[in-house]
């Protein structure tokens, strides 16, 4: 177990509005591999639970049947889950051992992994798990075309569930992958009802540093080095105009990384961009580490960097995907390569 | 606090967790090479005479300029702040004049290249 394992993962539901989060969390909810998670949800009304309470702790707080603790977000959230923590730790919650979320269908999800990540009391307790987006068969084309928002929330995910696929045709099922991986090549996509997913494959994991995440992961999909969105002219421009500038960069390295160039290199791209970078995924080869190095962050902030046991596949090249806005891939990739020769002198 | 040099503990940098196959495995001598290896590569970005990034004691980093003023920053990343307010710049490596010159510094060929 690394060195953060002792910290409870913390996995994060976000999805644009109506595209499914509260069934998949219903069914996290109820289902037997999940007794020892609490849950946050929006409202405890929208997900049902009364027929499942066993007890009511206080008004934002109830304990399942399952051994799920589940509570409403009245306050802000770092404040909720401090308070969450102190009610575990004096024993007045079951050991919950995963923390879920959920979060608005109008968030932009970066405010709250922020809040994870960078609180100097929560980051002491808690480690960022897996984010699952939903989106809408539907309506998410639309939604991706139109709503900055949702493209955020896509571009963060490390897993993707597209909903109500069983509502539109193969084309649109496809149509709208096609959509999604432009904004998020790295990040797996199921398409099974929410009823009926492996919430382990979806949630036991931290995907990000998972073998099955690498395997699938950043350099893996046939990313375009910058993709932008083809968009309906139905919708709104102007905030089609921000979705079009949102792209996926994709980089490839052949020979292995000088971690301290590169560290260099991305502190200071961070510092400069680190506002239109939406995410950061890596598989990196390392001189002087003989198993990959899987790295991610968020706008300003990045991950400790984790391990992988093997190689996931014979590929033992670097491969590293920002999803950026309004930066040029040629200028990214031409600053990489001008750092990363620096340490070679 | 530390006992010998009075610095207060800070949480590590992601740039200072990686976990090295060398002997040493992450200890004293792969830690104080990992902070020259640092302090030598930012000062060849900067790359100007007159601001200087030096590590004290493999604890902080401590930037100075000309004029004596000098400004104590905790971690890698913070260093781009602090150079930004002592030496009235703005630290990106993007910009098309910094790459250029580490360009002709290095003459550069190959990688890495655009996944496919």
């Amino acid at each position: 177990m690394g060195p953060d394992g002792d910290l409870i993962p913390v996995h994060i539901i976000t999805g644009f509005l109506g595209s499914g989060k509260t069934t998949l969390l219903r069914g996290v909810l109820t289902s037997p591999a999940f007794a020892n998670t609490a849950v946050v949800v929006n409202e405890f009304g929208n997900v049902a639970l009364d027929h499942l309470l066993l007890q009511r702790v206080d008004p934002d707080t109830v304990v399942l049947q399952t051994g799920c603790v589940c509570c409403t977000l009245r306050s802000e959230l770092g404040a909720a889950l401090r308070d969450l923590y102190d009610k575990r730790e004096r024993g007045r919650v079951p050991p919950f051992d995963r923390l879920v979320i959920e979060t608005t269908g109008l968030a932009d999800p970066a405010p709250l992994l922020f809040t994870l990540m960078a609180d100097p009391v929560l980051r002491h307790h808690f480690r960022l798990g897996t984010v699952v987006t939903t989106v809408d068969a539907v309506n998410g084309a639309r939604h991706l075309a139109q709503h900055l928002e949702s493209v955020k929330q896509v571009a963060v995910a490390d897993q993707v569930v597209l909903t109500k696929t069983d509502l539109v045709d193969r084309a649109s099922v496809d149509g709208l992958r096609s959509a999604v991986a432009r904004y998020n090549p790295t990040a797996p996509l199921f398409e099974a009802p929410a009823e009926s997913l492996a919430f382990d494959r979806l949630f036991m994991g931290e995907a990000s540093d998972s073998p099955d995440q690498a395997r699938a992961g950043p350099g893996a999909p046939p990313a375009r080095a910058r993709v932008p969105v083809s968009a309906p002219d139905d919708g709104d421009h102007a905030t089609d105009r921000h979705a079009r500038d949102i792209s996926a960069v994709s980089l490839t390295v052949d020979l292995p990384l000088d971690w301290t160039a590169f560290g260099v290199w991305l502190t200071m791209l961070l510092h400069a961009h680190g506002e239109n970078v939406l995410r950061v995924k890596g598989i990196l080869r390392i001189r002087g580490v003989s198993i990959p190095v899987v790295i991610h962050g968020i706008h300003h902030l990045v991950h400790p960097p984790t391990s992988l046991p093997r190689w996931p596949t014979a590929d033992r090249r670097s491969h590293l995907v920002l999803i950026v806005r309004k930066l040029p891939a040629p200028a990214i990739e031409r600053s990489l390569r001008a750092f990363l020769r620096l340490a070679v002198r | 606090m530390c006992a010998l040099c009075g610095g207060l503990e800070r949480e590590p940098h992601w740039t200072d967790r990686l976990q090295r196959d060398d002997p040493d495995g992450g200890g004293a001598a792969s830690w104080r090479q990992s902070r020259e290896a640092q302090v030598a590569l930012v000062n060849r970005i900067l790359g100007q005479d007159g601001l200087e990034v030096r590590d004290w004691n493999g604890h902080v980093f401590v930037l100075s300029n000309r004029t004596g003023r000098s400004e104590i920053v905790p971690q890698l990343a913070a260093v781009w702040s602090a150079v930004e307010r002592l030496w009235q710049c703005r630290c990106d490596p993007l910009d098309p004049a910094l790459v250029a010159r580490l360009e002709q510094e290095d003459g550069l060929e190959g990688e890495p290249r655009r996944g496919t």
